[in-house]
């Protein structure tokens, strides 16, 4: 019975090759969406998962602090008198300049740490020993990839690096590259108590002057089957002479959950991003369903050619539920053959995909049972809710329509049609007007008038250690003609590094405001005279003080002088809030601002060259203004890629089904189309007939389709402190094109029917 | 073998009954050839359909044997079609994907007849009709009257007690259509039950009764 049919399977798809290929096709398409979605949240689900010990590995975090974090004293107060703890180790990170070699290597994450987190987190040493590597406070642990970068082999041991350009370590162990799904990544390792030793970098808050914290990301790992509500209080109760260094309220976190763990706002460690995976599972689901949509409504417009079959079949003695389960078959069938093809795409669309969400993911379908399993399930399931309406429409055909003479003018599964287009009709209505919001948006934060002119304005970030050659630097950038005004400044639009007394403020010179070309609209510019003794302040903070009057008004002991025009000093994502512009003309830590004339080429190979030779050790960080504002929206440009793509995806899969639908239907209409021309209707009226229902469905679709997109879009607009409004032309250009594609499908088959000979319709079957 | 008593078939329509049969009472022996016969619209296809079980009646009893159709399940019924029924279509209905040898296996399938033995009856069915050259051919590689033969054969592979045939011959050519009945005729010789559904006062003739059907009463 099985081969009987398979072979009637194989039969029916060769012979209705276009169908099944519309079938088959978007099937795949939404199989292989589905298996990279299903891919990337695998991956984001299984953080940290790599650990031998991971059940075990709890976060310490303080629930009244800040950050989170807390200081580092209390692993050995941890260690010494708790029972059922293991171990405990201490992080954080920080990224930095190493140089070796002459030559200079930007490090981003170098972790620092306690020679526990190499037991903890089960690093596997190739070169050293993990017991003596971190002894003193000038070791230095590098992973085998680091190594090979900076010494071109993976044993560096007892070489040494200059880090932060000041300290010389020695390279005491080389470790295998930690795991891609770790929480963290990790190119060196050095010693924790450089942070209380205050070297390197490190943080810390002060009550007074010897009371001073150094936070960390506490890890505690607990002896198998260990009680951790009871740990928890235990280390909770620990007897601390200061009180002002003890975490207020202690929380165990499972490392495991950390992953999609928001709550616990930390720098130092990656957290999933749960949109994503929402947008991208929504976006998959959808696109499968559009696709299982053509797949019910060409089944059940593919009546008239089963009609003899499911009839003959009753009368042969077949009963419902065996035509049921004939048709759930068939219907797997396809599901089998469109995941196959589907595997093959997921593997082509993989590196854009893994681009796309920046990780390393790999098709696990084969390898892992698990996933294996859960696809097979998957198919299983795709293959019955796909199968269902079809087989329970198909298989409900009486055999007394084959005593009619023509029974295949009457239509069955009609209304299920109707309903599915208008979804498909729908979700590219949104779909559509989704990407015209998103690329408007975008198009309006990325060409809105910052407030300064960006034109041709350059920054240039200066070390700290450098304070010795920035007159040099600045004195040779000044003597290149293209380099048409220049100045310094702490802290620049776009990179706000310091919060004074509810202000962002950034520190200034008299010159800054002429190179940015912002407006003084009150006041006076800040003189030379006015170091450390005057400020401006911004429009809106103007309006916080009474009747806007700033005279004897002070921000941090600075008296206001001057009030500037409003400027965007960060993202768009941000309202401009209340700046002072300081005036400190001691300068550490600096970003040289320039407008540069003529060629940008020119400009920049000068810039470069000048480094060079100042500072070959140190790397080069420099951009444009406007470019660098351009990058805070790259997750909004990666979105509109996104929904670009589906909108395509979405609009081929529906047009297929709809161009599938209009065959039948003007096969089915034959009859009716070739009387009407004989009583004198020409092509233009058969044209209208056969595509009016199909309008219909585009003008429900909208009805449903624009509450929805404005819902969305405008909750994704919030976002933006700077966003523009859904106006309506949006949804009529939307409608209209989902109204064009639509008869433009359509039309095809329509215009080949209208302008067909009435006499081959009518003829006798 | 067939009993109807006081059966009528009708159409609700928005208060308005529509009668497509009324008040039929009819006994067929086993054994017969029956024609039923009337004008368009007299209810003759319907008659057929009741009797064949495909339909319900409305109002009234229909005995089969021992049976009481009208108060049957699905199940039940389809049970019914594989022991004791076939049927013969005016356009054959053959299925289009399955060759001439497996539109014949197709019933025998259902009735989950052994390989072994189901290759011995596909033998001899295509021997008795005579088509064992075309058993590979797909049926719209063949003219209409052979397809008829195969639907024929099709229909009494199960060995049926009753077939039921709705105008057989008419979508033939009147050599084919006499080669039908002639078959048909046969069949009824060798004691399967048959009723017709005719226009052709010839074709009636090869049966041994009339039943003349006239706005859904049976003409006395």
């Amino acid at each position: 019975m099985f081969r009987y049919l398979i072979k009637q399977y194989v039969r029916n798809i060769s012979r209705r090759k276009l169908f099944s290929f519309i079938n088959v096709t978007g099937l795949a398409f939404g199989i292989a969406f589905i298996i990279l979605i299903g891919q990337f949240v695998y991956y984001e689900f299984n953080y940290n998962t790599g650990l031998k010990n991971i059940d075990n590995i709890y976060r310490l975090v303080d629930v009244g602090a800040n950050n989170y974090d807390a200081d580092y004293r209390i692993k050995d107060q941890i260690l010494a008198s708790v029972p059922g703890v293991k171990n405990v180790s201490i992080l954080n990170k920080y990224g930095t300049d190493a140089n070796a070699g002459g030559k200079v290597f930007q490090i981003k994450d170098m972790l620092v740490v306690d020679r526990n987190f190499f037991d903890i987190f089960n690093c596997t040493f190739i070169h050293g020993n993990a017991k003596y590597a971190l002894n003193t406070l000038d070791d230095v642990v590098l992973t085998e990839t680091t190594a090979k970068n900076i010494f071109g082999t993976a044993d560096a041991v007892g070489k040494t690096l200059r880090l932060n350009h000041k300290y010389d370590m020695l390279v005491t162990g080389v470790v295998k590259d930690l795991p891609e799904n770790l929480s963290f990544n990790a190119e060196i390792f050095v010693n924790a108590v450089n942070s209380p030793k205050q070297r390197l970098f490190y943080k810390m808050s002060c009550l007074s002057f010897d009371q001073c914290k150094y936070p960390f990301d506490v890890f505690v790992e607990v002896e198998k089957n260990a009680d951790v509500k009871k740990i928890e209080a235990q280390i909770a109760s620990l007897n601390n002479i200061n009180s002002y260094l003890f975490p207020k309220k202690i929380k165990l976190t499972p490392l495991k959950t950390n992953y999609f763990n928001t709550g616990f706002d930390d720098s130092n460690l990656m957290h999933g991003n749960v949109e994503l995976i929402k947008i991208l599972s929504v976006i998959g689901v959808i696109i499968l369903l559009l696709a299982v949509v053509n797949f019910v409504n060409l089944a059940t417009a593919a009546y008239r050619y089963r009609l003899t079959e499911m009839g003959v079949k009753k009368c042969l003695g077949a009963n419902r539920s065996t035509l049921i389960k004939q048709l759930l078959i068939e219907a797997l069938f396809t599901c089998t053959i469109s995941s196959l093809l589907g595997i093959i795409l997921a593997v082509l669309f993989l590196p854009y995909f893994n681009r796309f969400v920046d990780k390393p993911l790999a098709l696990q379908i084969f390898n892992d049972p698990v996933f294996f399993i859960l696809f097979a399930g998957f198919i299983l399931f795709l293959g019955i809710a796909a199968g269902f309406l079809p087989a329970v429409v198909l298989s409900k055909i009486s055999p007394i329509q084959l005593f009619k003479l023509n029974p295949y003018l009457k239509g069955t599964g009609k209304k299920y049609r109707g309903v599915l287009t208008v979804f498909q009709f729908a979700v590219t209505i949104i779909l559509i007007s989704g990407l015209i919001v998103i690329t408007k948006q975008i198009d309006f934060v990325k060409h809105k008038d910052l407030g300064f002119n960006t034109e041709k304005l350059l920054y240039l970030k200066i070390h700290f250690t450098l304070k010795d050659r920035l007159q040099v630097i600045e004195n040779k950038l000044r003597q290149y003609h293209g380099i048409k005004s220049l100045t310094k400044t702490l802290g620049r639009p776009g990179e706000i590094r310091m919060f004074m007394q509810n202000y962002e403020t950034i520190l200034i010179d008299s010159t800054s405001l002429k190179v940015f070309g912002i407006e003084i609209i009150k006041g006076r510019n800040l003189l030379a005279g006015d170091v450390d003794k005057a400020c401006l302040v911004n429009q809106t903070a103007l309006k916080n003080f009474k009747g806007g009057d700033f005279i004897n008004q002070k921000v941090n002991g600075k008296e206001i002088v001057g009030v500037v025009s409003d400027f965007h000093y960060s993202s768009l994502y941000n309202e401009i809030g209340q700046l002072a512009l300081m005036y400190n003309p001691n300068w550490s830590v600096c970003d040289i601002t320039m407008r540069v004339s003529g060629p940008i080429g020119n400009a920049i190979s000068y810039i470069k060259k000048t480094w060079e030779e100042i500072c070959p050790d140190y790397p080069l960080e420099f951009g444009f203004y406007d470019e660098n504002f351009a990058t805070m929206y790259k997750k909004e440009e990666n979105l509109a890629a996104l929904v670009s793509i589906f909108s395509i995806l979405a609009v081929v899969i529906s047009c297929m089904g709809i161009f599938g639908l209009s065959i039948f239907q003007s096969e089915q209409r034959i009859k009716e189309i070739g009387v009407r021309k004989v009583l004198g209707a020409d092509a233009r009226e058969i044209i209208l007939l056969l595509t009016k229902s199909f309008s219909k469905w585009v003008i429900i679709a909208n009805v449903i389709a624009i509450p929805v997109a404005y819902y969305f879009l405008n909750q994704w607009l919030e976002d933006f402190a700077y966003r523009i409004e859904i106006s309506w032309w949006i949804f009529v250009l939307s409608g209209l094109i989902a109204l064009l594609i639509a008869l433009a499908t359509v039309s095809f088959q329509a215009i080949k029917a209208a302008m067909s000979n009435p006499v081959e319709a009518l003829r006798y079957e | 073998m067939i009993k109807l008593t006081n059966l009528s078939k009708y159409y609700e329509n928005k208060f308005v009954k529509t009668f497509v049969l009324r008040n039929i009472n009819l006994e067929i022996e086993e054994g017969g050839f029956v024609s039923i016969m009337g004008p368009s619209g007299a209810g003759k296809s319907t008659l057929l359909h009741i009797l064949g079980m495909l339909d319900s009646p409305s109002e009234g009893e229909y005995h089969f044997y021992d049976e009481t159709v009208h108060k049957m399940k699905e199940k039940k019924l389809s049970e019914l079609h594989k022991s004791y029924l076939g049927f013969v279509f005016q356009q054959y209905h053959l299925i289009d994907e399955l060759t001439v040898y497996e539109n014949l296996e197709t019933p025998l399938l259902y009735k989950k007849i052994k390989s072994d033995e189901r290759k011995g009856m596909l033998a001899d069915i295509l021997d008795r009709f005579n088509i064992v050259a075309k058993k590979d051919l797909f049926p719209n590689q063949l003219s209409g009257g052979q397809q008829q033969i195969v639907a024929i054969a099709r229909a009494i592979i199960t060995k049926p007690k009753l077939i039921l045939a709705d105008e057989p011959t008419g979508n033939l050519h009147t050599d084919h259509g006499k080669e039908i009945m002639e078959m048909l005729k046969k069949l009824n010789n060798d004691g399967t039950t048959i009723i017709q559904v005719t226009h052709s006062d010839l074709n009636a003739k090869y049966g041994n009764r009339i039943i003349k059907l006239k706005d859904g009463w049976i003409e006395k």
